[in-house]
């Protein structure tokens, strides 16, 4: 034990005092501070407009007038750790607008910022890890083993009557302290300007997991040692095994997870097919809502029992006013239909969407299996799912739109929203109908009539009548209460890691083969150009 | 060669006032003055870093001179580098060679880069069998050679050359016996054929079988030039062992 | 033994460069290193290739499917209806993706405009791809160009001076009769070729890769290809040459690695990241355009059914189309300057991350395959201007109609006759030309070759002035 000490201290020294350990160092910890900078501030940007829009979405809920405008826009809050792995979030939106006739499958809201920047997304810590970090790992342990031969060192070491073992264990600590010193350099200064500057406030489960976001750093820096150390332990001499090195790393952080993820996504498609499923399926509700329509004539065309004002800004969303109660009741029974059947074809349409997402996430898996073969990606997919911020995470803030859907349709049921004429007009039950402005029930005016009086009912002192009973008449608000609300938190730390069981099963599946390649090779290892091969332990 | 003869030829390697002092303040080389004459062996004799590779650097034109000037074949090597560096073959401790070529093929890249573009193969051969390198390895890669066999591939490749001096930086260092005793027999050849050699030196055992003349460097100055007669009756291995300790007492026991 | 004199060297200092280079060539063609690039950047560039031709079939594929639900829109479609459609301008599919893809994927590429002043004109993004996939560069031969063939370069040449083997030889080469400048002169063009060779093997193997999926290239996209490709050659003359000044300038072979490896990293991911973290700081956009165009119920105009409005000549109607189209100009010019300032901050960023040599390649093979900003600037404009060829369509229709009221462009207001989906103007989208590429470049390849310039003049001086001792 003490001899292992004694090597692991030496080493972890030798690295701490060497050119290539501190500039590496200074350059992470600069880049993670202003990486964590520029994180925070867009969490605070973030976090401003997720509030202005919870606002917005508030103020606009009080003012509607009518069920079917009644569309509750969730909004996901902004993760405080996507500041450590922004995610693809970011491009998958993070808004929800709630409808009755559209199962939520995805978000709208990504990046409102500017599209003509999307390749220069800035980075985060995570990256830094992966690409400086990675790279700093590799450059301390390539030359351990091929380094101390050429030098003649190890076989003085070995004289002295330390075990080969006791060897790779000491050089293997040694290399992962001076980087785990490095990653505790660049994570204070990341964390100082999180929590110094940024006023971000971690609760608890949030600290949780960034404490083990930095352990998966650790993790992956543990394996870039043992990949460093293999490498040392395949090169003939010292210049040689430094190339190997900056080639591995050129692959395991580049190369493999673009072109393993380019893969993927030819594989998958656009689904374009589901596109044209969709909208089959879209004007097949469509025509059958239009004959459902067209069954009464009174719903359709102009005549003296219909409202002259429809007012349309949102999808199947309809205010009308000054209609007959005949009218209303025929409308309403439209409405009931319309409800049942655009929920149905709004389940047909999510599962067909649901069924083309899994086919193609199938497609490119294998694809992205071969990604996984690089340490980088796995740990992107690691603290993606820690910080919250992956496309799983994303699955289930929809999945909770839809759950809150289900709740929603039942408040509307609660309050026979389908069947009530508030679905569609604010007007009293005691309507009046707009042919009563010019002294006629609706029932005497002739269809022949119903031009002319439509002209004088848009005559300008009609006209200024409406505006001033609109003006003066209370406000119709609907009465939300018992509205449910909606609630999101990010999945808990245990299932965050379960989510990604397989990318830590991979780390430690790499961390046994690559840790036994060494201590099996080095027992073979030459002390003398890799020729002359000695076996003693 | 007795250097006391009336009219001497002229030296093919000289150095007058000769001073080297590096970037980083360090002095290599304090007013070093020598002269080797054809068909001399110079023996420049000094612990490392006495400043002898910056001498024989010098001469090669690899770095410029603070102070003093060197001169080959009475070419100024400031002046005219490349016209110098063609009267010098260099053989050095350690040389490196193509370790992908064959013994043949280094040979030949460096007679074309000393200007001779086209070398007969039989020449080549030649050079090598009078280094005492075995046929077989004429057209082995030199990665397989072993030290021995790679300095004498340098002495070959200096034969080749064909330059009326030879710079020698410590040749011989690292080498079993027999390929020291056939090299050492070499350089006598060479010599007796008329080239002016400068070697440097740690092995004062070498310098006392080899040379006509030795100069001791200790810290970038020349302390003692002795010649093969007065080494006859100078005990040189505690002379010098006397230098390096720093005592003169000795030295002025030793010339009296 | 009897030797021929030495021959002399002056007449022809470049035979010895051919000497020494031809020693360096083959002293790099068996490293392991070497085999290496070539396997990388030839694999690179064949995969990235036949992915490329594969997403250009997929989207080209998928474009008539835009297409026909809009000649399915417009097939019984009035001239008045033809004010509500919104007609598509799509910018096509980047053909040269496997050149310079440019973010081509990821900016806007679809601009839906109707004519009527109450629907909203709107960029989207409709690309063919999966946006659930993590972040990672397009692959194409600019990618290869700035990532593979730089850290190449330095992965060959980091030790072509102070390398402990290299510098022996080199003592012992420099002692023959060659000037330094003959040995770097040497050194750089062997690594060149060490580049070179792959990059061409790779190129050929991408275009035969592309024609066996069917892409034929025209005159003008194969001079693009030759362009960037030239680019590419002159490019690693200048990451060679940054490779041979800091191998001159540190002593120490893997210092001189670790340097160029740090300088990699700060040209490729950190210059550009940075830039893009500090243009909006520079340069922020103009807050979220508003909707206009589309007025709130309390808001609503008034409007009669045409059969009653005929009376006064649709006067009310006539009023309240000036209100919508003067809301709708203000609220256009509002998207409109909040695109150019997008395409703005956009500029400024590219031009901030130019301080890396890569990205300026970069920035350079975009523009000479007409990609990058230069095609989307080109499409935003057109886009825009299509919706005046289609405005003057639809009014050359109405006008011939004497019945319409020719309230524009307001669809119950307009002519009711049938249109002829046929004659509706579509959307074609021109590509920059070669020549006009070449003079979009013409700045960001005059800073290069200057670089260039620099960088080589830096190694012989730094070459000239190395020691050849042994380090310390």
């Amino acid at each position: 034990m003490r001899t292992l000490s004694a090597i692991v201290h030496k080493e972890t020294r030798h690295h701490l005092v060497s050119f290539r350990y501190l500039v590496t160092t200074a350059l992470t910890v600069v880049l993670a501070v202003l990486a964590t900078l520029a994180g925070t501030a867009d969490f605070a940007q973030r976090r401003e407009g997720y509030r202005d829009r919870l606002e917005q979405n508030r103020q606009a809920l009080e003012e509607v007038p009518v069920y079917s405008y009644l569309q509750p826009v969730v909004v996901r809050p902004p993760e405080p750790l996507g500041i450590v792995d922004r995610g693809p979030v970011g491009r998958l939106g993070d808004e929800v607008v709630i409808n009755v006739f559209t199962v939520p499958a995805a978000a709208i809201g990504e990046d409102r910022g500017n599209p003509y920047l999307a390749s220069f997304q800035g980075f985060d810590l995570t990256t830094l890890v992966r690409v400086v970090l990675g790279l700093q790992a590799l450059l301390l342990t390539f030359d351990a083993f091929v380094g101390e031969r050429d030098r003649r060192t190890l076989e003085l070491t070995l004289a002295h009557g330390v075990s080969r073992r006791t060897v790779v264990a000491g050089k293997y600590l040694g290399a992962l302290w001076a980087s785990l010193a490095a990653l505790a350099a660049s994570g204070a200064g990341g964390l100082a300007v999180i929590v110094l500057w940024g006023g971000i406030d971690l609760d608890a489960q949030a600290r949780l997991r960034l404490g083990v976001a930095f352990a998966a750093y650790g993790a992956y820096l543990s394996l870039m040692v043992l990949v460093g150390l293999a490498l040392s332990l395949a090169a003939r001499r010292a210049s040689q095994s430094l190339a190997y090195a900056i080639l591995a790393w050129l692959v395991l952080v580049f190369l493999l997870p673009s072109v393993a993820v380019a893969v993927a996504a030819e594989l998958r498609g656009a689904g374009g097919e589901v596109r044209q499923t969709v909208a089959r399926l879209e004007r097949e509700r469509d025509r059958r809502l239009d004959e459902a329509l067209a069954a009464d004539p009174l719903r359709t065309g102009r005549n003296a029992h219909s409202a002259p004002f429809v007012y349309s800004t949102l999808p199947r969303a309809e205010l009308r006013r000054y209609g007959s109660g005949r009218y209303y009741d025929s409308l309403s029974a439209y409405h009931q239909l319309e409800a049942v059947v655009g929920m149905r074809y709004a389940e047909r349409i999510f599962e067909e969407r649901r069924r083309s997402g899994r086919e193609r996430h199938a497609a490119g898996r294998a694809a992205e299996l071969l990604a996984s073969l690089s340490p980088a990606f796995l740990l992107e997919r690691l603290t993606e799912s820690l910080a919250a911020t992956s496309a799983a995470d994303h699955d289930e803030f929809l999945a909770a739109c839809r759950e809150y859907r289900r709740d929603f349709i039942a408040f509307l049921e609660s309050r026979q929203a389908f069947r009530s004429w508030r679905w569609f007009t604010d007007d009293p039950p005691e309507t009046r109908p707009w042919t009563t402005f010019l002294g006629f029930r609706p029932e005497d005016v002739d269809a022949a009539a119903v031009g002319d009086l439509a002209g004088r009912f848009r005559s300008p002192e009609i006209q200024d009548r409406l505006r001033d009973e609109l003006a003066t008449d209370p406000p119709l608000r609907l009465d939300l209460e018992g509205l449910p609300a909606f609630r999101w938190e990010a999945p808990d730390l245990a299932e965050a890691t379960r989510r990604v069981g397989f990318e830590v099963a991979l780390f430690l599946t790499f961390h046994a083969l690559l840790g036994a390649c060494v201590l099996t090779r080095f027992r073979a290892y030459g002390l003398r150009g890799g020729e002359l091969r000695s076996h003693a332990r | 060669m007795n250097h006391t003869q009336t009219n001497p030829p002229k030296p093919v390697i000289e150095a007058i006032d000769l001073s080297k002092r590096y970037g980083d303040g360090s002095l290599a080389l304090d007013a070093l003055n020598l002269a080797v004459r054809p068909g001399e062996i110079y023996c420049l004799l000094g612990a490392r870093d006495a400043g002898k590779t910056s001498a024989l650097h010098l001469f090669l034109g690899l770095t410029s001179p603070t102070a003093g000037r060197a001169r080959v074949g009475g070419v100024d090597v400031a002046a005219d580098p490349r016209e110098a560096r063609r009267r010098l073959a260099y053989v050095m401790e350690n040389v490196a060679f193509y370790d992908t070529l064959t013994a043949m093929e280094n040979l030949e890249f460096f007679a074309q880069l000393g200007g001779r573009w086209r070398v007969d193969a039989g020449e080549l051969a030649m050079a090598m069998r009078s280094v005492g390198l075995p046929e077989r390895a004429f057209r082995l890669r030199v990665r397989h050679f072993t030290d021995g066999m790679r300095q004498k591939l340098g002495f070959a490749a200096a034969l080749v050359k064909e330059a009326p001096a030879w710079l020698l930086d410590d040749p011989l260092a690292g080498l079993d016996p027999q390929a020291t005793a056939e090299l050492v027999d070499l350089l006598r050849e060479v010599r007796q054929s008329g080239k002016a050699i400068l070697l440097a030196t740690q092995d004062l055992f070498q310098a006392r079988e080899l040379a006509d003349v030795v100069g001791i460097l200790k810290e970038g100055r020349m302390v003692l030039t002795t010649t093969r007669a007065d080494l006859r009756y100078t005990d040189l291995e505690a002379t010098y062992l006397d230098y390096m300790r720093g005592g003169f007492s000795s030295l002025v026991e030793a010339m009296a | 033994m009897k030797l021929r004199a030495l021959g002399r060297l002056d007449g022809a200092p470049w035979r010895g460069v051919a000497a020494l280079t031809a020693r360096e060539l083959g002293e790099l063609w068996e490293s392991f290193r070497f085999r290496a690039v070539l396997a990388v950047i030839v694999l690179v560039m064949t995969i990235s290739a036949a992915l490329n031709a594969a997403h250009h079939h997929a989207e080209a594929g998928a474009r008539p499917e835009i297409l026909e639900r809009y000649a399915e829109e417009i097939a019984d479609a009035t001239v008045g209806s033809l004010a509500d459609v919104p007609h598509p301008a799509i910018k096509p599919p980047w053909r040269l993706a496997f050149l310079a893809e440019g973010q081509q994927r990821q900016t806007p590429n679809v601009y839906r405009q109707a004519l009527s002043a109450w629907e909203v004109p709107v960029f989207e993004s409709r690309h063919r791809g999966d946006e659930r996939r993590h972040e990672t560069e397009p692959l194409d031969w600019t990618f290869v160009i700035r990532t593979v063939l730089s850290l190449a370069a330095f992965l060959l040449g980091y030790d072509a001076v102070c390398g402990p083997r290299q510098r022996r030889l080199l003592e012992l080469t420099l002692a023959q009769a060659v000037e330094r400048w003959q040995v770097l002169a040497a050194k750089l063009i062997a690594i060149w070729s060490c580049l070179a060779v792959p990059f061409v093997c790779g190129a050929s193997l991408s275009l035969a890769t592309l024609a066996l999926f069917g892409l034929r290239l025209t005159g003008g996209e194969l001079v693009k290809v030759t362009l960037v490709g030239a680019l590419g050659l002159g490019a690693a003359v200048l990451f060679v040459a940054v490779a041979l000044v800091v191998s001159a300038r540190i002593r120490e072979a893997n210092r001189s690695l670790t340097a160029l490896a740090l300088v990699w990293v700060a040209a490729v991911v950190v210059i550009p990241a940075a830039s893009g973290l500090v243009t909006p700081l520079i340069r922020p956009l103009p807050g979220e355009a508003g909707d206009g165009g589309v007025l709130a119920p309390e808001e609503t105009s008034d409007w009669r059914p045409p059969e009653w409005a005929a009376e006064d000549d649709y006067a009310l109607e006539r009023e309240s189309a000036r209100v919508h189209n003067r809301q709708f100009e203000a609220a256009e010019s509002e998207r409109r300057r909040r695109v150019e300032a997008q395409l703005g901050q956009a500029a400024l960023t590219r031009w901030l991350a130019s301080v890396s040599p890569m990205h300026l390649v970069q920035e350079s093979a975009e523009r000479l395959a007409g990609s990058g900003q230069a095609r989307d600037r080109r499409f935003v404009a057109e886009a825009w201007a299509f919706r005046e060829v289609l405005a003057a369509h639809v009014r050359g229709l109405d006008r011939g109609d004497p019945e319409s009221p020719h309230v524009e462009f307001f669809s119950r207001y307009l002519s009711s006759r049938p249109a002829e989906a046929e004659a509706v103007p579509r959307f074609t989208f021109d590509e920059i030309s070669w020549a006009a590429g070449l003079r979009l470049a013409a700045v960001p390849l005059a800073v290069l070759v200057v670089l260039t310039l620099v960088a080589t003049a830096a190694a012989f001086l730094s070459f000239e002035r190395f020691d050849v001792r042994g380090a310390p």
